[in-house]
């Protein structure tokens, strides 16, 4: 059990260090020691895995796409015209990214083997909407639809360029010993299912099986519920959110896949205590107890009180505990 | 900025945090205190059982400025004052298997047996000579070899400081545990010339504190009876069984990440914070928001200490306990007691009629390992010299086994250093203030002091807008708070 963005404005702790840092976000991001110190935090609520401390965004800045986060993420110069993406060009991960392999060996040093290290990266398709709306896509991607559309080659070498970084960027991460990685397909949610094939899928399915087998791959796909769909890519695990009915997606990908998920983050950023039990014990027995990973539908919401944060921790040990004891005696 | 839940959070309920949390509410300030146990209180707990009354912690407190009884004014209604009975004057020293009366004055020390003619020799010439040679802190130890002699130190000031401090007078430092003696120590030639001075003073007036409550005092309900009256009218803005696990600066005020009984975390937001824990825990705290803090407090160590209350039938017990008790020197090594108080003779409703109370003193440096010995062990630990000492036959009727691990801070050689580096590391950090037992005093009465003045100086600080011992410019754009 995780959340994703589970090192963040929830916790007191974190606030505390980044007003002690006093450092934008993108250069607590450059910075080994402070990410390294952010992405442990969570440890001490009770997780079971601790993710690396970045921004999906983080390796699109030395291939000359610099985001800032003001506090959303934003351009610092946006592209004009589908023409500037002509300006991004391919990097040396190890050199561009060094920060990151030194924040991977910190992390694992600080945790001394008590805790799995994940790593992750963004799916090409997400970032190219990020690229072409210059901050988040929220406003409309009328930009990327017409990009698609009109310069259909010149789009498939921007995602080329990506999957190419996204693979190095992931075996960086991998020769620098974490022990999973998670694919964040985070605006998958905006494609339609043809454009979900033609161009998502096949960039994962690329990234995905160009990694080594013997580290599992989590793909999570925001706000898609077309398991089989998902399944294609390759990935050994699926993190789905509250549209995929976990119960019977188990059932029947249950001895193709694990799975991820998918506690309502809306429900937890919002709901009281008891409501928040009941979602999480529903979430566990959903997920069989075997192949889950008890994770939310998306990241954790900003806003969401620290105390609901903890309970989900809580009650998930209380209640496998409660379950585990059960089936002992049965 | 985010939105404070609570003007003020007082962190720990003992008697400083419930002092400090009671004198902001009198003034109107939006307080909350968190309070990590199941009650409130800290050392400062009374249960009643049987007819006695089992004073936890503390026994008496020693009513020395206005600050504690202006406390007990406040809770008049709820708790009613018991002096101490006069027969609390008398004192002994377990000498040999015997006691021995401590004599009160400087006479009737040159006539005492518990001293050999050398010793006493020794002692009339140090009372006559004999200031600091050099301005350096000094031990107990060391300024009562040289003024009082050897024998006496031993004797008469170690059994002295194991009851107030549970402590190592060759550790202890005289300007920190005793300020006033350290400086009497360093102006003085003669110490018969300033008692007798001394008498003068006092006869001429008084010490200008009100004086209604003269020496040792407890409450009809103990100590405890004052700690849950003020627990009961904080109501609902003390929190128990919420135990803070982080203290964070954020946003220009403090959060504080705590744990709720056996259930789950929780956070809360507060401008200001007043930690009032004991020393370790307070060091704890305070590493994420005042590093330097932390670390000034990491270095003071905390003597272990247990009480065992023994209630006897009447008859089981030859000794007339015309008094307040014995303590036992240290060079009485094969008594493991540090001091047994008769406590139905000082307060005589702490026991029902036909019974006694003894309050037996273990651990301490001497035994730094008492409170990991079981119940039984104790007991057969106490019951020696009791025997011994005060003829007492058969077992007790009543057996309560309080055991406070790293309860008593000790002011060694360093101590003022320490907190004076403490205080400049707090005042650098705007709205977080520190009380405790372990910064001007351990009894109860400076406990309530250093709460008193702090939340005075708490209040004064929000009237100007500022918070407290950080530069005005530096606080005002932070803190403007609606008058």
């Amino acid at each position: 059990m995780w959340m994703m963005r589970q090192a963040g404005r929830t916790d007191p702790a974190y606030r505390a260090l980044r007003e002690r840092v006093e450092l934008p976000l993108e250069e607590m991001f450059r910075n080994p020691e402070i990410a390294a110190e952010v992405s442990i935090l969570p440890e001490r609520i009770g997780v079971d895995a601790i993710i690396v401390f970045q921004d999906i965004l983080t390796p699109l800045e030395p291939m000359g796409a610099a985001f800032e986060f003001a506090p959303g993420p934003r351009l610092r110069r946006p592209f004009g015209s589908a023409a500037d993406f002509r300006r991004l060009h391919s990097i040396d991960v190890e050199r561009d990214l060094w920060f990151v392999g030194r924040e991977i060996e910190l992390i694992l040093e600080k945790l001394d083997g008590r805790l799995p290290l994940l790593g992750f990266a963004g799916g090409p398709m997400t970032l190219a909407f990020f690229l072409m709306a210059g901050g988040s896509p929220s406003l409309g991607d009328q930009g990327l639809r017409s990009f698609m559309r009109e310069d259909r080659e010149a789009f498939q070498s921007l995602l080329d360029l990506l999957t190419g970084m996204t693979i190095d960027y992931l075996r960086l991460q991998i020769d620098h010993g974490v022990h999973a990685v998670q694919l964040f397909e985070s605006l998958a949610d905006r494609l339609t299912d043809e454009e979900y094939d033609a161009f998502a899928r096949p960039c994962q399915a690329r990234i995905l099986s160009q990694l080594p087998t013997h580290v599992p791959k989590i793909l999570f796909c925001k706000g898609r519920s077309n398991v089989g769909q998902m399944l294609a890519s390759g990935a050994d695990v699926l993190s789905v959110g509250e549209c995929v009915d976990l119960r019977s997606a188990a059932e029947q990908y249950g001895d193709q896949t694990a799975f991820q998920g998918n506690l309502d983050h809306h429900l937890v950023a919002t709901g009281s205590l008891e409501e928040i039990d009941e979602a999480v014990e529903k979430c566990i027995d959903a997920g069989g107890g075997r192949g889950h990973i008890l994770n939310l539908s998306h990241g954790l919401m900003q806003h969401t009180p620290f105390c609901n944060v903890c309970r989900v921790v809580d009650v998930a040990r209380r209640y496998c505990a409660k379950r585990e004891s059960e089936a002992r005696i049965g | 900025m985010v939105s404070a839940d609570r003007e003020i959070v007082v962190v720990g309920a003992g008697i400083s945090g419930l002092a400090a949390a009671w004198r902001l509410r009198q003034a109107g300030i939006d307080v909350g205190v968190l309070e990590g146990g199941e009650k409130v209180g800290g050392y400062a707990r009374t249960e009643r059982r049987a007819g006695f009354l089992l004073e936890k912690g503390p026994f008496n407190v020693l009513v020395r400025d206005a600050s504690f009884e202006a406390l007990l004014d406040d809770f008049a209604g709820e708790v009613q004052v018991v002096a101490a009975d006069k027969a609390a004057g008398n004192r002994y020293l377990y000498r040999r298997g015997e006691l021995c009366r401590v004599p009160t004055n400087p006479l009737a020390m040159l006539t005492t047996s518990l001293l050999s003619v050398g010793g006493r020799l020794r002692l009339l010439g140090g009372l006559f000579v004999s200031k600091a040679a050099d301005q350096s802190e000094q031990t107990i130890e060391q300024a009562a070899s040289r003024r009082l002699g050897r024998e006496a130190a031993d004797t008469l000031v170690s059994a002295a400081i194991a009851g107030i401090y549970a402590g190592d007078i060759s550790k202890l430092s005289l300007s920190a545990c005793f300020p006033k003696v350290a400086e009497v120590d360093a102006e003085t030639r003669s110490l018969i010339g300033y008692g007798l001075r001394a008498a003068v003073r006092r006869k001429k007036g008084g010490s200008g504190r009100s004086g209604r409550w003269r020496g040792m005092v407890n409450c009809d309900g103990g100590l405890g009876a004052l700690t849950s009256a003020i627990g009961a009218r904080l109501g609902e803005r003390l929190m128990t069984e919420c135990r803070v696990e982080e203290l964070h600066s954020v946003d220009g005020g403090y959060a504080l990440v705590y744990r709720r009984g056996r259930g789950g975390r929780d956070s809360l937001y507060a401008r200001r914070i007043v930690l009032a824990l004991p020393v370790e825990a307070a060091s704890g705290l305070l590493e994420d928001v005042c590093p330097d803090g932390a670390e000034a407090l990491g270095g003071i160590e905390s003597a272990s200490a247990v009480v065992l209350n023994l209630g006897y039938r009447r008859e089981d017990i030859e000794h007339p306990l015309n008094g307040f008790g014995f303590l036992v020197p240290r060079n009485e090594p094969e008594v493991p007691v540090m001091g047994v108080l008769w406590a139905d003779s000082t307060f005589p409703h702490v026991a029902p009629a036909g019974y006694r109370l003894l309050r037996v003193f273990l651990g301490g440096a001497r035994d730094p390992d008492a409170v990991k010995r079981s119940d039984g062990e104790l007991l057969r630990m106490a019951e020696g010299p009791l025997r011994k000492a005060l003829g007492v036959i058969g077992s007790p009727m009543l057996v309560d086994v309080c055991r406070h691990p790293a309860a008593i801070p000790q002011y060694h050689c360093g101590h003022a250093s320490k907190i004076a580096r403490l205080e400049a590391a707090i005042g650098r950090q705007p709205g977080l203030s520190v009380i405790g037992n372990f910064l001007h005093g351990i009894s109860v009465n400076d406990c309530v002091r250093v709460a008193m003045q702090c939340a005075e100086r708490v209040i004064e600080a929000r009237r100007h807008g500022t918070v407290p011992s950080a530069p005005v410019a530096e606080c005002c754009e932070h803190y403007a708070f609606p008058q």
